[in-house]
């Protein structure tokens, strides 16, 4: 069997704060395979964006790793030096994140900006940058390309900075494509135009996608694999149909009663009591136990292992016997 | 989800006191301006010698005497001895620092919160009267004033607070400007408040914290700027031992007995510094940016 | 008699330029929007952004004058009202908006906050006012305790809640919801929307909701109106609008919604439409979904449709249906 691309294991990584340790992630384990196009599911302090961060070297400062490895091909991008990082981040690992206008110097143009990052990442000449450029902005859906190479970031609508971005991020040709939340900030329809075009793409550059998002509507539209998180820890992991059709853990159950659906009338929406723990401490037995109806003892005291139960769909959680 | 840009006092504060305590540099502007506050208070308490420090006696015999052990910092050309004269100028220099940074303020905000809170013509008008005083280089605006109304530690007072008030009118109108589009103003419309309300309770204390930072810092510069009156002959006037005064007073026989300025002149230097250091420091810790590389960076 | 009567409500944002502020032009936010809520009913007004819907509910609010229009509540004209006349208008119609840590005070405590509309609007004293605030947190699932804290110390989900019990402190007949429920996470969300449901049925409550996110719309919704660059394209019964959608648009929009469930997502026709909407200041001529609709002939560009009744309460602005 083909080895993974992106082998995530057992990664722990904590922000230090002034006011203490906060535990974003606690032994977070999953493989990626070429093509596959995986979603990090999870609501605020699931923990998935650390993931992505670290998968695409794009940690802030104040982020340490206290334990676990990201191995791309075999080699751990956690314990690069910095030039060697260089290699892989921009270039075959790039990441797209969900503010369109943050990334995106407001006092120069387009071109400007992807001609500056095509000529350092791949050495390109000037011209060969600029001809990149069109290219892949035409990819992304931007098929006026010459007007938009010659504008401003303030000229341009959100939607089509964040093609902008996808164009940028695609243009090196990457093997990893880590999607921050892309389409959050965008309105419903932009939204399901920007999916479409991760979905071209995705087949078009034979992209592996980590799409990391908070609604399981839009993992399961475009991810080939769910991977649920919650409180920094992975809770489920299988594929996109089966996690949504036949869930395994409470959460994500929880997760799915939860949103209104337009074609189903519900009388009540079933919300799930209580709140995160409490982050600026490790975290003791299950996460999820205090606000799960069917927490057991066991649950409060240890942190159960994540389990394959069924071909490629593994959970965390002590329902299931192996 | 969003959280306020705004200053929350528990845990900003508590933030803002733990970084201060990892970078040394800011904690020894900690000292100094906390040092320069409690002398201020104190110092009229603690003199050893209260009538050199005041200036109501002098004993020609000890004139122009050096640094001992008896005369820490020497005495002047009264034979006042220096020590007890800088230990008192810290009072005045508090006075003034307060008392600049006090009237200014309370002139310069409620024009601010009103221009600010009115915009359009109104807000307009009032901003382009502050900014024609803006345009005067306030030192030399602060001396014309004094050199009109006269000598004297008020005059004085007034004199700067008078050149300074735009800063803070400025300060706070650029602060209610945002203040006023935050949503919690909308919703206080919404509540049916009157506007007086809604400019006191709602916008005001969420507009004044920049300001006030902004304002204690600035004592620093009051007291420098009070010291350069004094040592132009404006402003304060002899025998009260403001640390400008003294300067100049030491200033004619400087190639004799050089202590009677050096030790004042040191005392400004080391109190505006104190202001300074802390000054960078509350500007590095408003910026997120760099607050961040304050969090990962080790102790100074 | 309805609650709330809105007739032909028209706002432009006047764009000025220059040293002596000369007008280049119109944003023409609301562009004759005409709807009507009855007492105890939830209406709700779907759109993306720019289309207007948040306008509206500025102009109900009163937080902006319209530029032509009549406002009525309980048959009374309060277009032109200001100041002191509101007062009563304001006792009547309160709201709630989308982040709760930007609507709340961050200065005040929470018990002032929830305690300030009961001194306005009913005089209260602080000891009356004190038990009726414990009484109103209770109302919203709330421990009287939390009176003490300040609002940033509190989760998204408890800080809205707040924002709820001060909006139904002065005991009004219509609350607008400005997107109340865009900036949680999900299973927030539902704890958030099933307490509308409640509160609604308590206390004989109406509600305009503004939302982009049909999903929440549905659940709540007793009749919905889509609105498109300033204009309503279709209105009719919650059920109505989702199981028969007419206009393009709303098919568009109700085809964009991820669906999570693969076997839904199959029977779904997709329907995206392309590009973005164009900007308020100057609206396509003829109706102005043509530059981007699929069924568009050269009579939709010609003439803008009217909203026509369809049967079932159900109207629709499109030249195509009967």
């Amino acid at each position: 069997m083909e080895e993974a691309l992106l082998q995530i294991k057992d990664l722990s990584i904590v922000y230090e704060t002034p006011l203490g340790t906060i535990h974003a992630t606690t032994g977070v384990t999953f493989d990626v395979k070429r093509g596959e196009s995986v979603g990090l599911v999870g609501e605020s302090g699931s923990g998935k964006s650390t993931v992505g961060l670290a998968i695409a070297m794009a940690l802030p400062p104040n982020a340490r790793i206290l334990n676990g490895r990201v191995l791309y091909e075999g080699t751990d991008l956690l314990r690069l030096k910095e030039e060697e990082r260089k290699r892989y981040s921009g270039r075959e690992i790039s990441i797209v994140f969900q503010d369109p206008a943050a990334t995106l110097n407001p006092l120069f143009t387009i071109g400007e900006q992807m001609t500056d990052v095509l000529m350092s990442n791949l050495g390109l000449t000037k011209e060969e940058a600029l001809n990149r450029a069109r290219d892949f902005l035409k990819k992304a859906g931007l098929p006026d390309s010459e007007r938009i190479l010659r504008s401003f970031p303030h000229e341009l609508s959100g939607g089509m900075l964040q093609r902008v971005n996808i164009a940028i991020a695609t243009s090196t040709e990457p093997k990893i494509l880590v999607a921050d939340e892309p389409t959050t900030m965008l309105d419903v329809m932009l939204q399901a135009q920007i999916l479409e075009l991760f979905d071209k793409l995705k087949r078009e550059l034979k992209l592996t996608l980590i799409f990391i998002t908070h609604n399981l509507g839009v993992a399961s539209e475009i991810c080939d694999r769910i991977i649920v998180m919650y409180a920094g820890t992975v809770v489920e992991d299988g594929p996109a149909d089966e996690v949504i059709s036949r869930p395994m853990h409470p959460y994500t159950a929880s997760l799915l009663d939860c949103v209104p659906r337009t074609h189903i009338k519900a009388k009540r929406l079933r919300s799930i009591p209580g709140s995160l723990p409490d982050l600026s401490k490790p975290l003791v037995g299950c996460p999820f136990a205090d606000r799960c109806g069917e927490a057991k003892d066991v649950c409060r005291q240890t942190k159960p292992d994540l389990v394959e139960i069924a071909p490629g769909h593994r959970v965390s959680c002590f329902k299931y016997k192996r | 989800m969003d959280r306020p840009k705004g200053e929350f006092m528990t845990s900003e504060v508590r933030t803002m006191f733990m970084l201060m305590r990892r970078n040394v540099v800011s904690m020894i502007g900690f000292i100094i301006v906390i040092a320069f506050l409690i002398m201020g208070i104190i110092s009229p308490y603690i003199l050893t010698k209260p009538e050199d420090a005041w200036g109501t006696t002098y004993d020609v015999s000890k004139r122009y005497l050096p640094p001992s052990l008896e005369h820490p910092f020497g005495t002047d050309e009264y034979g006042r001895d220096m020590f007890n004269r800088v230990i008192l100028g810290a009072r005045f220099s508090l006075i003034i620092a307060i008392g600049v940074v006090g009237l200014a303020l309370v002139i310069g905000v409620p024009l601010g919160l009103i221009a600010g809170y009115s915009g359009g013509r109104t807000g307009t008008a009032l901003m382009r009267i502050t900014d024609m005083f803006l345009a005067f280089p306030p030192l030399l605006l602060a001396i014309a004033l004094a050199a009109t109304l006269g000598r004297g530690l008020e005059n004085a007072i007034l004199a700067l607070a008078i050149s300074w008030w735009p800063w803070y009118a400025r300060l706070i109108y650029v602060q209610v400007n945002t203040v006023k589009s935050m949503p919690y103003v909308d919703a206080a419309r919404v509540l049916g408040l009157g506007s007086f309300t809604i400019m006191f309770r709602h916008i005001l204390p969420n507009a004044l914290t920049p300001v006030v930072i902004q304002a204690s810092l600035d004592m620093g510069s009051a007291v420098l700027e009070a010291a350069g009156l004094s040592f132009l002959g404006i402003g304060v006037q002899p025998p009260t031992p403001e640390w400008g005064l003294l300067v100049s007073q030491g200033w004619q026989s400087i190639n004799v007995a050089w202590w009677i300025s050096f030790f004042p002149g040191l005392a400004i230097l080391v109190t505006v510094l104190g202001f300074n250091l802390l000054a960078d420091f509350a500007r590095e810790f408003m910026d997120p940016r760099l607050r961040i590389t304050m969090m990962t960076k080790e102790v100074v | 008699m309805p609650l709330l009567d809105v007739e032909e409500l028209v706002k432009y944002f006047p764009i000025k330029y220059g040293l002596f502020g000369k007008i280049a032009g119109y944003v023409r936010a609301v562009d004759g929007v005409s709807f009507s809520i009855e007492e105890e009913s939830v209406f709700s007004l779907v759109g993306e952004s720019g289309s207007g819907k948040s306008t509206v509910a500025r102009c109900v609010l009163r937080l902006l004058d319209p530029t032509s229009g009549r406002i009525a509540f309980e048959g009374k004209d309060i277009t032109s009202l200001r100041g002191r006349n509101l007062k009563w208008y304001r006792r009547n119609v309160q709201a709630v908006f989308q982040n709760p840590f930007l609507s709340l005070n961050p200065r005040m405590r929470v018990e002032s906050i929830v305690a300030e509309p009961l001194r306005v609007h009913m005089g209260m004293r602080s000891d009356e006012a004190r038990e009726e605030v414990h009484k109103l947190l209770e109302r919203v699932g709330l421990s009287r305790e939390i009176g003490d804290r300040h609002p940033h110390e509190l989760s998204g989900g408890q800080a809205q809640r707040i924002a709820i019990a001060r909006a139904i402190a002065p005991q009004p007949k219509l609350l607008v919801l400005d997107e109340p429920t865009s900036a949680l996470d999900v299973s927030v969300q539902a704890q958030i929307l099933n307490l509308l449901a409640d509160l609604k049925k308590e206390l004989k409550l109406s509600y305009l909701l503004i939302s982009h996110d049909l999903s929440v719309v549905k659940y709540i919704s007793d009749y919905v109106a889509v609105i498109y660059l300033g204009r309503i394209v279709e209105y009719a019964p919650a059920e109505e609008l989702f199981n028969n959608p007419a206009h393009p648009y709303t098919k568009a929009l109700l085809s964009s919604v991820p669906e999570p469930d693969p076997t839904m997502r199959k029977l779904k026709s997709r329907m995206v439409l392309p590009g973005e909407p164009p900007s308020p200041v100057n609206p396509p001529t003829g109706c102005r979904l043509s530059p981007r609709c699929p069924y568009a002939q050269d009579q939709c560009k010609a003439r803008e449709p009217e909203l026509i009744s369809i049967g079932n309460g159900h109207l629709v602005r499109c030249w195509f249906v009967k």
